[in-house]
């Protein structure tokens, strides 16, 4: 499942279908959100504004109300009769403090500042004279009212004056101290949102009503903060018409340069100006639910984009998934598999395309497979066809040939003169080599026929040893070479004769390899394994060659004359690699090879006690039976055995043979058998007289396993034809002597 | 591959989600600017030096102006009273049980529990009624910065007894003697004698100065007014006084004097005139003005004190022809309450 890595994890269709589509929902939810927080915003501020807008409207009216109505009482003094009586006029005005209880104080000032009057809520009434002049108070040039600073008295009460003029031809103007705490009552009780606030400034900035008095008190100026130096400027320019001055809503600071979003409306006929106030913060405060809500909805949104693109992703997938399965199968060569797309899209052709491409892959395999198949089985055949040839060969070869050996050796004991047995010798030495070749020969059809049953055991590696000395010593002194063999008094698990034939082909090869200077051959302990090596002073490997020396046929180019086939080293290969023995070569041209082959070291067991040589065991006196359908080897037999001293009873043929063993028959110690005995099989023979407990060897020039297996099934020896005359005298003598001890 | 693109995108969900959940609490978080509802109620200290029963008419009508700006006893204020029942010596201690209370500010009575709550708290806000003039008695540095952590609400705005006087002198005929009764025990009243007795004397009146300390020496007063002769009689603005009208109110009538007085309640239970203040309901409600700054922070001593702008003349018509003064067409409609 893991894919190759880099690549997949980050392009993974799947995440970029869904980061595309969470990518195109949250954009939209931004913007949509972003846009509705940016015009609710300023919708909100518009309509807050609106709404303190009219609020600063309502309390200007109200001022103005007010402040009218104090005109139009305070017309019923300046109105009265310019003779009328001071004492009028105080009852007058006492009425009128009476009425509005704004007013509190009343005073008629003559055209020079003279007081006339004064008529008050708290201090004691004046009439004229009884007070100092002061400067007659400003009075507006069309006759209307003018209206004075606000000051205050007794510290905390806010006034502002009215100056009116007196008609009816009386000069001089009717002053009223107007106290201001209902207008600051009236700002007080205007609330806006829960923090907001009203005040009014006079048209020099100077606060006239504020929710916090003490500022009013203080007397502080606010012509310095934005929106009141903008409204004044507005009233300038508009001249104070009201309906001209657009009153916000603006923003502007607060009280500790507090952001605050502020309207405003001018009170008219006065020079003054209400605000309405509200802190930014609060009056954003929907802005934030606003952008509360949105946020939820963004992570909604999200959610559901990632939910709706885990599906969208995996039913993407779903077909990239069976693309990649499928073609993950082709790679492991599973042609045969379809993809199953059926997305009715690309995908689906994509697989269509990768189902015909594996069929026509699958098509050329196979055409591919058959080829294969009708050369293997071609080969198949002329392996065959080779071992069939050689087995034929070896076995219509080895009748004449063993019938020779045993002839020539006949005839040698019996040959008087010098050179007629230098002559049988020569014919001896030459039927040997023959022999030798059929060796091999048989040797290789075994080793290609894959019959190989090594019956380990533990004997002592010297015999193989001496062995080795005792054949080749002849040859290699023949030919000048110095053949050493170091005894060792190692014992070594291992199949003997199998181990023998390797040491014997290496020790021919080394001679034969060697035209001067020496052969040594010698064993080494190596931890649990014996090294038995043959070294040799010969032409050498060239180093290309180590490779396929253990190829059958092989032969170096220029090396003496071995008269062999080339087949030493490929059987010591073969053999060495059935019983597990590893096999190694070193060598230098020109100076000489080695070869190893390492043999597991054992203790000597009780059983493999030291049989006693059985080439010098005598066979005198014993009587054996010789089965064979050729005569000639029937003959050759018959005398040789004789020659050893033993008595011969020859059976041609199995009937014979099973008279011979039949209960008439005579004592007999020793069967030796050939296997094919014409339509007849030597086995019942063997087997006959293994019922009766008499020693056999078979003796076969088949190389057949399935002869060599049923023999060792019943337990019995097998010798292969040719069969040299030393050979066949020591395993009579260790069959009877086996039979000895077995009987002793 | 796709099991692992999966479990990448289940991390990757799961981060988003995280990341927006975290927006949220934190855009949850965001202050609300709304002004928390505090842990505790606001507690309200109610101090007066009299009776309970007596100051019963100033408790429920202080009760109802601050129902009337929205605090309601028990559900976002509380209200501790205690009562001196006429022993001053009392206060100090009663001052120091309502500090023991928390309470978050003093709303005390007259000169004496004013003083005694301000002497008792150096921390605690105290807001003060029934108080002639603050600034005479030391309660503050000034009307418009009291200083310190006291404000108030004054009785009147300017001493009044010498616009009373001029009241008097326009409407009894030939008045040429006026008794001044007042309790000197009270340091308002002390200190505003001097300009009554003045300008009784620019008016060309005999003012003459009656004492008492309490209910007690009215009679033996008001037996020497009528032994002097006195013409009419002028109530210096005391709470004593105040809680014992009835008696004075009626001791005048025995005596056939024209009483004025300050309190429009006087007029009312038979005073022949007051001026003053018509409804000491505004006096309320101007100190739970003020109440109310002090609990939104702002320090009583830069909370200027306030002075009660609605005055009236009332007049008792029946207190009139019992007492067979005539009652003239202007003083009729100058009066802004006339009993009959």
């Amino acid at each position: 499942m893991i894919p190759p890595a880099g690549f997949a994890l980050r392009g993974g269709v799947s995440f970029k279908v869904a980061l595309t589509l969470v990518v195109a929902v949250s954009t939209a939810l931004l913007v949509s959100g972003l846009s509705e927080i940016y015009f609710s915003s300023s919708a909100l501020r518009a309509q807050l504004g609106a709404l303190q807008r009219t609020e600063a409207d309502a309390a200007g009216s109200r001022i103005a109300l007010f402040v009218d109505e104090i005109v139009r009482d305070a017309a019923t003094i300046t109105n009265l009769p310019g003779d009328q009586a001071a004492a009028d006029l105080r009852v007058e005005a006492q009425l009128l403090l009476r009425r509005n209880p704004a007013i509190s104080h009343v005073s008629l000032v003559d055209e020079v500042g003279r007081e006339q009057l004064f008529v008050s809520r708290f201090e004691l009434d004046r009439v004229a004279g009884e007070a100092p002049g002061q400067a007659p108070a400003p009075v507006a040039h069309d006759g209307g009212a003018a209206f004075g600073p606000v000051y205050f008295r007794q510290e905390t009460e806010p006034y502002f004056t009215i100056a009116l003029p007196r008609r009816e031809g009386r000069a001089g103007v009717a002053l009223f101290d107007v106290n201001l705490k209902s207008v600051w009552k009236v700002i007080r009780q205007i609330q806006v949102g829960q923090t907001g606030y009203a005040y009014i400034v006079d048209r020099t900035g100077a606060l006239v009503a504020h929710r916090n008095v003490s500022l009013v008190l203080r007397q502080e100026n606010l012509s310095q903060r934005p929106q009141v130096a903008r409204a004044l400027a507005a009233l300038v320019t508009d001249g104070g018409d009201r309906a001209k001055v657009e009153g916000g809503p603006l923003t502007g600071t607060g009280e500790a340069g507090m952001p605050v979003l502020a309207a405003f409306a001018p009170v008219p006929h006065l020079d003054w100006i209400v605000f309405v106030e509200q802190p930014l913060v609060e009056a954003d405060q929907p802005v934030e639910a606003a952008i509360r809500r949105i946020s939820t909805l963004l992570v909604a949104g999200l959610v559901i984009a990632l939910g709706v693109s885990l599906v969208l992703a995996r039913r993407i997938m779903a077909p990239v998934r069976a693309l990649r399965a499928g073609a993950e199968r082709f790679a492991a060569g599973e042609l045969d598999h379809r993809i199953d797309v059926r997305s009715r899209d690309e995908l689906q052709e994509v697989a269509r395309q990768l189902n015909d491409m594996a069929a026509a892959l699958s098509d050329a395999r196979n055409t591919l497979e058959h080829k294969v198949e009708e050369r293997t089985r071609e080969l198949e055949l002329a392996n065959r066809a080779k071992t069939r040839f050689l087995a034929a060969a070896g076995h219509d070869l080895r009748q004449p040939v063993h019938a020779l050996g045993l002839l020539i050796s006949s005839l040698r004991l019996t040959l008087g003169r010098e050179d007629q047995r230098r002559l049988a010798d020569q014919a001896d030495r030459a039927t040997d080599s023959i022999r030798e070749l059929l060796d091999n020969l048989l040797d290789v059809s075994r080793i290609e026929a894959g019959i190989s049953h090594p019956s380990l055991q533990v004997f002592p590696v010297d015999r193989l040893l001496e062995q080795v000395e005792f054949t080749y010593a002849p040859e290699a002194a023949a030919g000048g070479i110095d053949l050493r063999v170091v005894r060792s008094g190692c014992h070594v698990r291992s199949d003997s004769a199998m181990l023998a034939r390797i040491l014997l082909n290496l020790a021919a090869n080394a001679v034969r390899n060697t035209q001067h200077g020496r052969v040594l051959v010698g064993a080494r302990r190596a931890g649990a394994l014996l090294r038995i090596e043959v070294w040799d002073t010969g032409v050498g490997i060239p180093a290309q060659h180590i490779e396929t020396i253990f190829q059958e046929f092989f032969k170096l180019q220029g090396a003496p004359n071995s008269g062999g086939l080339g087949l030493g080293l490929y059987i010591v290969k073969g053999l060495a690699d059935q019983l597990g023995h590893p096999i190694s070569v070193a060598s230098r041209p020109g100076k000489g090879s080695v070869f190893r082959i390492s043999v597991p070291l054992a203790e000597p067991s009780p059983a493999a006690a030291p049989v006693a040589d059985s080439l010098g065991r005598p066979l005198g006196g014993r009587t054996v039976l010789v089965v064979d359908d050729d005569p000639a080897v029937l003959e050759a037999m018959k005398g040789h055995l004789g020659l050893w001293g033993c008595a011969v009873v020859a059976a041609p043929s199995a009937t014979e043979a099973a008279t011979v063993l039949g209960p008439d028959g005579p004592k007999i110690d020793l069967v030796l058998c050939d296997y094919r005995l014409g339509r007849d099989s030597g086995l019942d023979i063997v087997n006959r007289a293994a019922a009766r407990s008499i020693p056999c060897i078979l003796i076969t020039g088949d190389t057949d396993p399935r002869v060599q297996r049923e023999a060792e099934a019943a337990g019995i020896s097998v010798l292969f034809k040719p069969v040299q005359a030393g050979k066949l005298r020591s395993a009579i003598a260790a069959l009877l002597s086996r039979e000895g001890a077995t009987r002793g | 591959m796709g099991d692992l693109v999966i479990r990448r995108f289940k991390i990757v969900a799961l981060g988003l989600i995280t990341l927006g959940l975290a927006t949220l609490a934190v855009v949850m978080a965001l202050p609300t600017h709304t002004p928390a509802a505090p842990a505790r109620l606001p507690r309200i200290g109610f101090l007066s030096p009299s009776w309970s029963n007596q100051q019963g008419q100033v408790y429920p009508q202080f009760g109802k102006a601050l129902a009337a700006a929205g605090y309601v006893e028990g559900r976002n204020v509380s209200v501790i009273a205690r009562f001196a029942e006429g022993r001053d010596s009392r206060l100090p201690g009663l001052v120091a049980e309502l500090v023991s209370e928390k309470v978050d500010v003093i709303v005390a009575l007259q000169p004496v529990g004013a003083l005694a709550a301000r002497r008792g708290s150096s921390t605690t806000p105290v807001v003060f009624l029934s108080v002639s003039d603050p600034v005479r008695i030391g309660l503050v540095e000034s009307l418009r910065r009291p200083g310190g952590n006291i404000t108030g609400v004054t009785n009147t705005p300017v001493d009044l007894n010498r616009k009373r006087l001029e009241i008097l002198r326009d409407a009894v005929p030939a008045l040429s003697r006026v008794a001044i009764l007042a309790r000197t025990g009270n340091p308002n009243s002390q200190a505003q004698l001097a300009d009554i007795l003045v300008t009784a004397k620019t008016f060309g009146l005999d003012g003459r100065l009656y004492n008492v300390k309490g209910p007690a020496e009215f009679e033996a007063a008001f037996a020497r007014m009528a032994i002097d002769e006195m013409q009419a009689v002028l109530l210096v603005q005391d709470g004593v006084l105040f809680f014992a009208r009835a008696q004075i109110i009626e001791l005048a009538l025995k005596h056939r004097l024209p009483l004025i007085a300050d309190g429009r309640v006087y007029a009312r239970d038979g005073a022949f005139l007051s001026y003053g203040i018509s409804d000491y309901a505004t006096l309320l409600s101007a100190a739970v003005a003020q109440i109310d700054m002090i609990l939104r922070g702002v320090p009583a001593g830069e909370i200027p004190v306030d002075q009660p702008m609605d005055i009236g003349l009332a007049v008792n018509l029946q207190t009139a022809r019992a007492l067979g003064v005539p009652v003239g067409r202007t003083l009729l409609m100058r009066a802004d309450d006339v009993f009959e």
